[in-house]
């Protein structure tokens, strides 16, 4: 087993934790004994070979915690350790968060305020040796009457020859300075708008904004619900941003003073009326206003999965009016499908039956289908049923027909 | 001089009793008076700092494929023990307006790794661009650079 904690590494380690825990959170209880040993052991048992083994450079840490008080100064520093000898810059970067919920870094500018401007370094650039590490300190002077959550990244960039002739590859890291100010106070306050439903190629989505007005980070959780011009309830989804989506997180980070866009992906398939879509929210543990909306949704036509094709079934009704078939469908393509069948008058004439309603097919794959028409005293008819196919996440509308035997 | 003694007298007996106390505590088990070993808790709490390094990674060429279309690629090294975001950027190709697309592992230019866990395996960036509507770019050399930024949030 591999351990980033060998005993080279566990000296600097607890090297700085005595100097005053960049690795600790400031607010929590000191028993450094009792981690030094902690530390040790773990060093000690385990395999000493994992920053021999890893890059040109590594930072650590990468997030720094504090939670600072108005009108102090703060300091911290960080670990940039060398596997092979170079240069790295230290520049101080602001962080914004985008739309999309990522995070993007913009190099310091003039007008920049805020903590980049409360940031010292105490160097610029870090030469090093084979296997060397160096620290890098800062201190942060808190201006008074500040409040909030405040974020802003020490970029450390290694500084690497150009190569004229070649696409040349930089690698830079970001530690992210996370402050939280003490006289941090008042309810976190957010608001969603823009929700509206919206055709993509690769599906339909439910999309909104949620806006943090507040000082502070929070996290939103927003549950939509889309019912049908009856009321009847066709899907709840939730809604994340992309960031969170491709994170795996069950909630949407949003910084204060920031606008992000929710999208939450429909697996049911949706029919051309009027759509209503009701949304709750849930900002860290508030819950907001319920957010409704009636919205018309007009089916886009898409030329694509109308070549798949459904065999028309041959039906011979029984004495009772009542025939029973079955039919295999399979999947063609590259990528799963959905059939998804509709759904018949229980009672009375004209009952039918799909059974299955809904089929998952893997590429190559095959499922047998029941249909179970009954016409009670009606005339026997055929039929064109109107089945659901999604390709992916888009869903496209096919036919299926009944014909008589004896046509 | 009577008065000095008495002092001295005061002072020897409260250190007297003070010793015996304590040494009653002792044989006591911290004074909580049930004559046997007592056992004290003391909590351990480590937080390990975040870190991510990549290796393995080199310049590399775009060349031709097929028709208009260059790429490139080259695989690197990420190791991490926890979830961090690494993002893909690039300047344009020196002196033109051509822009190369990018992504790691074929799948946009972000890459998350998990939450909660160390992470080590090898990954893949790669550049390509479609030079068809370029007519007017002269044969050369073109290069730019390609910025992985490693991040915590």
């Amino acid at each position: 087993m591999d351990s980033f904690l060998n005993p080279k590494n566990t000296a600097w380690f607890c090297w700085l934790h005595q100097q005053n825990h960049v690795f600790f959170r400031s607010n929590q209880p000191h028993k450094f004994i009792s981690k030094l040993v902690f530390v040790l052991a773990i060093s000690f048992c385990l395999n000493p070979n994992y920053l021999a083994q890893a890059g040109e450079f590594s930072v650590a840490p990468m997030i720094i915690h504090i939670d600072g008080e108005t009108g102090q100064r703060q300091k911290f520093e960080f670990i940039v350790h060398a596997r092979s000898a170079g240069t790295v810059a230290i520049e101080v970067y602001t962080l914004k968060q985008i739309h999309s919920g990522h995070m993007e870094f913009f190099p310091l500018k003039k007008g920049d305020t805020g903590l980049v401007k409360w940031i010292t370094l105490d160097t610029s650039k870090v030469k090093l040796e084979d296997n060397e590490r160096k620290l890098v300190r800062g201190e942060l002077k808190i201006p008074r009457r500040m409040r909030g959550s405040h974020l802003a990244a020490i970029m450390v960039t290694e500084i690497a020859p150009k190569n004229v002739r070649r696409l040349a590859v930089t690698v830079r890291y970001a530690v992210v300075i996370n402050l939280k100010l003490a006289a941090e106070r008042g309810r976190l306050k957010g608001s969603l708008s823009a929700l509206k439903i919206e055709q993509r190629e690769e599906g339909n989505y439910v999309i909104a904004d949620f806006s943090n007005t507040s000082a502070r980070t929070g996290e939103v959780e927003t549950t939509v619900d889309i019912r049908d011009e009856n009321r009847l309830l066709i899907e709840r989804i939730s809604l994340f941003t992309k960031a969170a989506l491709q994170k795996g997180d069950t909630r949407s980070r949003v910084f204060p003073k920031t606008t992000v866009g929710l999208r939450g992906l429909i697996s049911r398939p949706l029919r051309s009326g009027t759509l209503n879509l009701s949304a709750r929210s849930r900002f860290d543990r508030n819950l907001l206003p319920r957010q409704k909306t009636e919205f018309r949704f007009e089916k886009e036509q898409s030329t694509v999965g109308l070549n798949y094709k459904l065999e028309p079934i041959t039906i011979q009704p029984t004495s009772a009016n009542f025939s029973k078939n079955k039919f295999v469908v399979s999947n063609p393509y590259k990528k799963m499908i959905r059939l998804s069948f509709p759904a018949g008058p229980r009672t009375g004439s004209g009952k039918f039956l799909f059974r299955p309603r809904l089929v998952t097919l893997e590429p190559g794959e095959s499922h047998g289908i029941m249909l179970t028409q009954h016409w009670g005293n009606d005339l026997i008819s055929t039929k064109t049923f109107r089945i659901n196919l999604a390709i992916g996440h888009k869903w496209h509308e096919i036919k299926l027909q009944t014909i008589l035997k004896d046509e | 001089m009577k008065s000095k003694l008495s002092k001295r007298i005061i002072q020897a007996s409260l250190l007297g009793l003070s010793v015996i106390a304590s040494q009653a505590s002792l044989a006591n088990g911290n004074g909580n008076g049930n004559g046997s070993l007592a056992n004290d808790n003391a909590n351990i709490d480590l937080t390990v700092a975040l870190y991510a390094t990549i290796s393995g990674l080199d310049d590399f060429t775009m060349s031709n494929t097929t028709g208009s279309n260059y790429a490139g690629s080259d695989q690197f090294t990420l190791n991490s023990n926890g979830q961090v975001r690494v993002t893909a950027t690039t300047t344009t190709l020196g002196g033109t307006n051509v822009t190369p697309d990018l992504s790691l592992d074929n799948s946009g230019s972000t890459l998350d790794t998990a939450n909660n866990s160390v992470h080590s395996a090898t990954h893949s960036l790669e550049a390509s661009t479609d030079l068809s509507g370029n007519n007017s770019l002269a044969a050369g050399d073109y290069s730019g650079v390609v910025t992985l930024t490693v991040s915590a949030i």
